[in-house]
């Protein structure tokens, strides 16, 4: 009855990863609405397992989530603030929309993940510099992978005029 | 009459036997010339000319090949050279069954290789004992935790435009996911040394099957490739764990038959953030990690895994203790391969490229910016009287020179009937200068202690003249940098559009000279920083600007200028429609 039940909910817990894996084509039809919500959930409840640990383990979470990430920046220090007059990386930027619907002013949802990496001083120049051309957002995700998460954010946001 | 009748039916029956003894002989003959006939190379697939070389090279393979492809069409293009699980090195032969469209199944061809070390490895033509491997096989015969990495490559047969049989692709559906596996499903209990005395531990089996992405190259008449090894992938394992802070002696690991490693790992060296989430979390990121090592040799790597939880259990009534797998978990197989994200096929841009024809007005731009830099640059030769209030250009070049830790401040302009400039001044101030602009004033210059262009604080300034109409002669800011002797300029283009850039960017710019990071422009300039991704720290920084003047209809216009000897360098800098970055230089 044990070895059942034990099965059962090891079942149950595989189909839960499958919904925490949705196809493209779910990811497609959910809306910014069903995309924040599922954030606003996730910072409840599992971001502070992710807070002190790899950043690898998050983009995985996410990547495999409804956050369905199509663009992706850095989150810049700021250039004029620096005695140095150089620019570093404090962490990475995720939106839900790709470049050209940003471009139209379409809403977009953007997670912000700041990483232990701002006293490593990585000039935002140089890391992008580095950064193959082809697959340049999964060499993103590379780049800064072994760094430690220190915070997580999400908003809405729109650059139109 | 009997006899003769007996007679002719005996020479009739000599007859057929012969004409059938014959046909026999023939078609043998056929047969034989069918098995062994050299297939013609083909071109355009490096494996493809390797593998039919070796088997041309060996009558009995090629006679077998023959054989195992009879009624199917063996796709040339797409033969493949891997390393996996079962075959060690091998070339992938997808076919079709002939008269179907969808491919069927591929031939698993093992191949014989040397190991140079360095991670090269010299193929030889010598092949092995084939497998064919169709639906049947892989949902049938292949143990549940190793079926991933057969559909997997019919998957990628897929994405390079084929069409597969569903049945082909049936445990894909593993990649990035998890399933318990059925006890009696595979054999997971066969017996294997355990690691530790003591303590749980977790057991990971890692099945690796690997894709070739470069190309051989000849050396010295002998094919070699940049190969990986099982050395290789421990190394990258092991890597793995250290990042982690898994030490030796918290995990052991066993190669296991083929490309499989056996990894046991203590419970309580497992990561926190790995703990929290699940086991199967860990092996996922553990392959990912590997699957991210192996990318960067250019391989493209996929895994299986398979893992089970051990613990101490004490038997009824017994007083020892002893590690037994866990009763209550079943043993689970998931799958990790590399797809990376989505990206947008579009142009990045590692330069501004010159083009002088797309930038409206761009000789006209350059020659204003040069005759007002004449101007600044002519000795003055008044002196005394009324002309005792103005100063030389020389001398905001001297205090610089002399102390380049804050900003200095000179401007030009018609005053007393003449182009004159001021007198050089100061804040004393690391970041700023406040320049008194005039209706008389044509441009003011300040340095940038830090070396950096202009700055959003200086576009704004610029706009902000551009909008007062009790200022009509004021051309712009020129920027200063002593570090490379770069004049920028940021020269109005267009005053009413400025008037409404200067409107839109009046919120935008913090005390600290940068758009605000809650601010619109900060968001779009971000979001467009992988376009200019290529380009030194200085173009970059020129590009996000000539990015805002466009953003508002190119209300100003940047220009660099930098005289050596007695040459001018003029540069006009723009951002196109479609966000290439243009340059019209001279």
């Amino acid at each position: 009855m044990k070895t059942i039940y034990s099965f059962l909910v090891i079942l149950a817990m595989s189909v839960s990863c499958f919904a925490q894996t949705p196809k493209s084509t779910t990811r497609a039809i959910l809306s910014n609405e069903e995309v924040f919500k599922f954030l606003e959930d996730f910072n409840k409840n599992e971001i502070n397992t992710y807070i002190g640990g790899p950043a690898s383990s998050l983009y995985y979470r996410l990547k495999n989530s409804p956050f369905n990430i199509q663009h992706m920046s850095t989150i810049p220090s700021n250039i004029w603030r620096e005695g140095d007059g150089k620019n570093y990386v404090l962490g990475v930027i995720l939106y839900n929309m790709p470049i050209q619907e940003i471009e139209k002013n379409a809403e977009a949802i953007t997670v912000y993940i700041w990483l232990n990496i701002d006293n490593h001083f990585i000039e935002e120049w140089k890391f992008w510099k580095d950064l193959p051309k082809k697959n340049w957002m999964e060499g993103i995700l590379n780049q800064t992978k072994n760094y430690y998460v220190t915070d997580f954010q999400f908003k809405k946001m729109r650059i139109g005029k | 009459m009997i006899q003769k009748v007996i007679t002719y039916l005996f020479h009739l029956l000599l007859g057929m036997n012969i004409l059938f003894a014959t046909s026999i002989m023939t078609s043998c003959s056929h047969f034989d010339e069918f098995y062994s006939a050299s297939l013609p190379v083909p071109e355009g697939n490096d494996y493809a000319t390797h593998f039919i070389i070796a088997l041309n090279n060996n009558p009995a393979e090629l006679k077998r090949f023959h054989a195992l492809m009879n009624n199917k069409e063996p796709l040339y293009s797409h033969i493949s050279l891997k390393q996996g699980l079962d075959y060690g090195m091998y070339y992938f032969i997808p076919y079709k069954e002939i008269g179907q469209e969808q491919v069927g199944g591929a031939l698993y061809y093992p191949l014989d290789h040397i190991e140079l070390g360095h991670e090269n490895i010299q193929l030889t033509n010598i092949l092995k004992q084939p497998k064919l491997i169709n639906s049947d096989i892989i949902n049938n015969e292949i143990p549940l935790d190793k079926r991933f990495l057969y559909s997997r490559a019919f998957v990628d047969l897929e994405h390079a435009g084929l069409h597969v049989g569903h049945n082909l692709k049936t445990y894909d559906y593993l990649k990035d996911a998890i399933i318990a596996i059925p006890k009696g499903e595979v054999n997971t209990n066969i017996p294997r040394t355990r690691s530790f005395s003591e303590g749980n531990f977790l057991e990971i089996e890692l099945a690796f099957d690997a894709k070739y992405i470069g190309v051989p190259v000849k050396i010295d008449n002998n094919y070699v490739i940049y190969g990986i090894s099982k050395n290789l992938l421990e190394q990258w394992t092991t890597k793995v764990l250290r990042d982690w802070f898994i030490q030796q002696g918290q995990y052991t690991l066993h190669w296991q038959h083929g490309f499989c490693i056996r990894l046991q790992i203590k419970n309580s060296a497992i990561p926190h953030w790995a703990r929290e989430i699940g086991k199967y979390f860990f092996c996922d990121a553990l392959s990912r990690e590997i699957i991210y090592l192996a990318l960067q040799k250019q391989f493209d790597l996929s895994i299986q895994y398979r893992y089970s939880e051990f613990i101490n259990h004490k038997r009824d009534f017994g007083e020892k203790w002893e590690i037994v797998k866990d009763p209550v978990k079943q043993d689970s197989t998931g799958a990790t391969t590399f797809t990376p994200l989505q990206e947008q096929t579009e142009s990045l841009y590692s330069e501004f490229i010159e083009d002088c024809n797309t930038i409206p007005n761009a000789s006209i731009t350059k020659s204003d910016f040069i005759s007002m830099m004449d101007s600044l640059f002519k000795p003055k030769e008044l002196s005394g009287g009324v002309y005792s209030k103005y100063g030389n250009f020389s001398a905001f070049i001297d205090s610089v020179h002399k102390n380049n830790n804050i900003e200095y401040g000179i401007k030009m302009g018609n005053y007393d009937g003449s182009t004159l400039v001021s007198k050089v001044y100061t804040d004393n101030k690391e970041y700023s200068v406040a320049h008194t602009i005039e209706r008389s004033t044509i441009i003011a210059v300040h340095n940038h202690p830090n070396g950096t262009p202009p700055s959003p604080r200086d576009l704004l300034s610029t706009c902000n003249i551009a909008t007062d109409k009790n200022l009509p002669n004021f051309k712009g800011h020129v920027i200063y940098t002593d570090q490379d002797s770069t004049y920028y300029g940021l020269i109005i283009e267009n005053r009413e559009k400025a008037s409404i850039m200067a409107d839109s960017l009046k919120n935008e710019i913090g005390q600290d000279n940068d758009f605000m990071g809650n601010g619109k422009i900060k968001k779009m300039l971000i979001c467009y920083q992988y376009k200019y991704q290529g380009m030194n720290e200085a173009e970059q920084a020129i590009a996000k600007l000539a990015l805002v003047c466009k953003h508002y209809n190119h209300a100003i216009r940047i220009v660099s200028y930098q005289k050596n000897n007695k040459k001018k360098d003029t540069v006009v800098y723009y951002i196109d429609k479609n966000y290439k970055p243009i340059k019209c230089r001279n």
